[in-house]
């Protein structure tokens, strides 16, 4: 690690969690708050060391291409197989007040 | 002649009991014995009706798939989603109601099945589920809780269907974190399959003996008492009557809330697999859910009274039902006694009668019924830290503590979670909710062993901080939202910002603070708050 240099908030976290030997330390995800999707990279609401540094930012950017690939699939709809259609928007960023919420409640 | 006729009546009577035994030998509760012929009738017919097109369907009457599955009703209700969204399942509203009450009561859980797993059933917000197998953790929690695996029960085969769902329907399962590290595949489908089929298998003897146990009528009169956390306590009456079967019921409610706000109202309630009570209330025109379990003798209920537009702001109630027979204290309010201040003190139960004791203090009764009973109270002596109150022969069965001083407070939840929401967007903001607690060091005079002392709710100044080095670069306490009077955290409205850096949303990484003041004393205490986004999938059990 010594010859490696963080470029970004995120490197320099993942270089404070590992100890002398290189070794990564035990990730906080699984201790957070349930029902997170948390041990993805990034994960959805929480970034693996417990805050929201390491998120995208803002999420509306990176929205789509994380979520086609299912990349928190019980927090975000996927749109490869389960929502394909869902809220097809143009920019994310400018139009997420039509992002739609999916699972339908019975009222 | 006399005499023949005694015998006559001896050997009907003897016979009569042979009869009735063999026959109560006969009628002994079939496996369903709260399902009548007519209701499993019915049910086969509608699972055929929705279902039969890709299940096949036995001449037993069970279809493939679903009968090798038990869940509760939140489970049930979620997978017939799954049916519509995966599959483009048409199901009638009345159906999917149907088919989740029909379900649940002939595949359902045990009481005992699902004790372990209520918080989140209940929608009890900022839970950290215990971790007791970090495989199954990494495994099924890294995406959603914990919760939604236990409450499933199933043989190895439907474990290994169920991971063949999720690698069919997730393209990238393999890849993330904690997955790609493993032979993900071999793992879900061997070790982690039969790990599941021995913890949470299909049959199991708590769910035969629980079909056996008939269903408890739970009409009649309640007393109910809980908690708003952040708030205080609430406690009051509920009636309810039989609306229609032996499952479905209206209620009534006549609730006194924190500082003397009277709340009534009423709804009804629907009881699935004879003990999951799910209702739904209007209370002062704030429409209100209820998901509460009820005991197997019928005569208590447990769970949350909750916002059906924001389930993160609900009470924890308990609820027993008044009988002539039970003599008992459900509540003392505040839960503890400082020395030197003379305190108004509410005592909530049943049939209450007979003079208030509480050791080490002098009383004097303000108001007296058999619901409740109001006391002045002045501690003139800490009896062992903790007392007891009693009334006439009814002791509380939880300790009150008299005390000098608080020695240390903590806030709960120590790391908690909200959501940014609204301005315009499809989904609310979640709020998060703090409460100091107060509590002595205990004999030991150390803080934060086995025997200290819990005081309950102290008041409290609130504040909040940045986290980090990172949050305060970011101005997350600027802009993530609002901390009220009363420790509710009440984020900022979702969307990217333009005027933070990145453009980025209105999250944030927050120190909480709770400062107590009182005779002198200053305590202080700290709790982790993530500020976040909002998602975009809120099943029941997320």
């Amino acid at each position: 690690m010594k010859r490696l240099k963080a470029l970004n908030k995120k490197a320099h976290q993942f270089i404070l969690s590992t100890d002398k030997e290189g070794d990564k330390k035990e990730v906080f995800a699984m201790q957070n708050i349930a029902g997170c999707t948390t041990s993805t990279d990034p994960g959805w609401e929480v970034d693996p060391f417990g805050g929201v540094a390491s998120l995208c930012q803002p999420m509306e950017a990176d929205l789509y291409g994380c979520a086609d690939p299912c990349w928190w699939p019980a927090a975000v709809p996927d749109t490869v197989n389960t929502y394909p259609n869902w809220s097809k928007l143009e920019d994310t960023r400018k139009n997420w007040r039509k992002l739609e919420s999916v699972f339908p409640e019975d009222d | 002649m006399q005499i023949k006729k005694t015998l006559y009546l001896i050997l009907t009577a003897c016979l009569s009991f042979i009869l009735f035994s063999c026959s109560s030998e006969k009628n002994e509760p079939k496996l369903t014995s709260n399902i009548t012929d007519e209701v499993k009738k019915a049910g086969i017919e509608l699972i055929s009706e929705n279902c039969s097109g890709c299940h096949i369907a036995s001449k037993q009457g069970s279809f493939s798939r679903i009968s090798a599955i038990r869940k509760t009703p939140e489970g049930w209700d979620m997978n017939i989603v799954r049916m519509m969204i995966f599959h483009g399942v048409e199901i009638e509203k009345s159906d999917r109601r149907k088919l989740v009450k029909y379900l649940s009561d002939t595949q359902g859980l045990a009481p005992s099945e699902t004790a372990g797993f209520r918080d989140i059933l209940e929608r009890k917000h900022n839970v950290i589920e215990p971790t007791e197998d970090q495989d199954l953790m990494n495994m099924c929690a890294r995406c959603h809780t914990y919760t939604r695996v236990a409450l499933q029960r199933r043989d190895v085969n439907e474990w290994q269907n169920l991971v063949h769902m999720h690698l069919g329907q997730w393209a990238s399962i393999e890849y993330h974190m904690l997955a790609r590290e493993r032979d993900w595949r071999a793992d879900a489908l061997g070790s982690v399959s039969e790990k599941l089929a021995k913890k949470y298998p299909f049959e199991t003897e708590a769910w035969n003996e629980w079909q056996k146990t008939p269903w408890k009528d739970m009409s009649g009169e309640w007393r109910i008492i809980g908690h708003i956390a952040g708030t205080g306590d609430i406690e009051g009456t509920m009636s309810i009557s039989k609306a229609q079967g032996n499952d479905q019921y209206k209620t009534s409610f006549t609730l006194n809330f924190p500082k003397g706000e009277k709340v009534t109202g009423g709804g009804k309630a629907l009881v699935y697999s004879g003990y999951e009570w799910r209702g739904t209330a209007k209370l002062n025109d704030v429409k209100y859910r209820q998901i509460w379990a009820a005991s197997s003798d019928g005569n208590s209920m447990k769970g949350r009274f909750f916002k059906k537009s924001n389930p993160e702001e609900g009470i924890e109630i308990t609820a027993l039902r008044k009988q002539d027979t039970v003599h008992t204290i459900m509540s003392v309010t505040p839960s503890s006694l400082a020395t030197r201040t003379e305190t108004e003190i509410t005592i909530n139960g049943i049939n209450l009668s007979g003079d208030v004791h509480i050791e080490g203090t002098k009383i004097t009764v303000k108001s007296q019924t058999p619901d409740r009973i109001v006391i002045l109270a002045t501690a003139e002596s800490t009896p062992d830290q903790s007392s007891k109150v009693t009334i006439g022969k009814s002791t509380y069965d939880k300790a009150f503590p008299i005390y000098k001083a608080v020695d240390y407070i903590k806030i709960t939840p120590e790391y908690g979670i909200s959501r940014v929401g609204g301005g315009g967007g499809a989904t609310a903001k979640v709020k998060a909710q703090f409460e100091a607690i107060g509590y002595l060091n205990g004999k030991d005079g150390v803080k934060g062993t086995k025997d200290d002392i819990r005081l309950g709710m102290v008041f409290v100044t609130w504040s909040h901080e940045n986290f980090n080095e990172d949050a305060a670069k970011m101005q997350d306490k600027k802009y993530a939202g609002i901390l009220t009077k009363r420790g509710t955290f009440i984020p900022a409205i979702a969307g990217p910002n333009p005027v933070r850096k990145y453009g980025t949303n209105n999250v944030g990484d927050l120190r909480i603070i709770a400062v107590y003041e009182k005779n002198g004393v200053k305590l202080t205490a700290e709790a982790h708050l993530i500020a976040t986004v909002q998602r975009w999938n809120n099943p029941p059990i997320p």
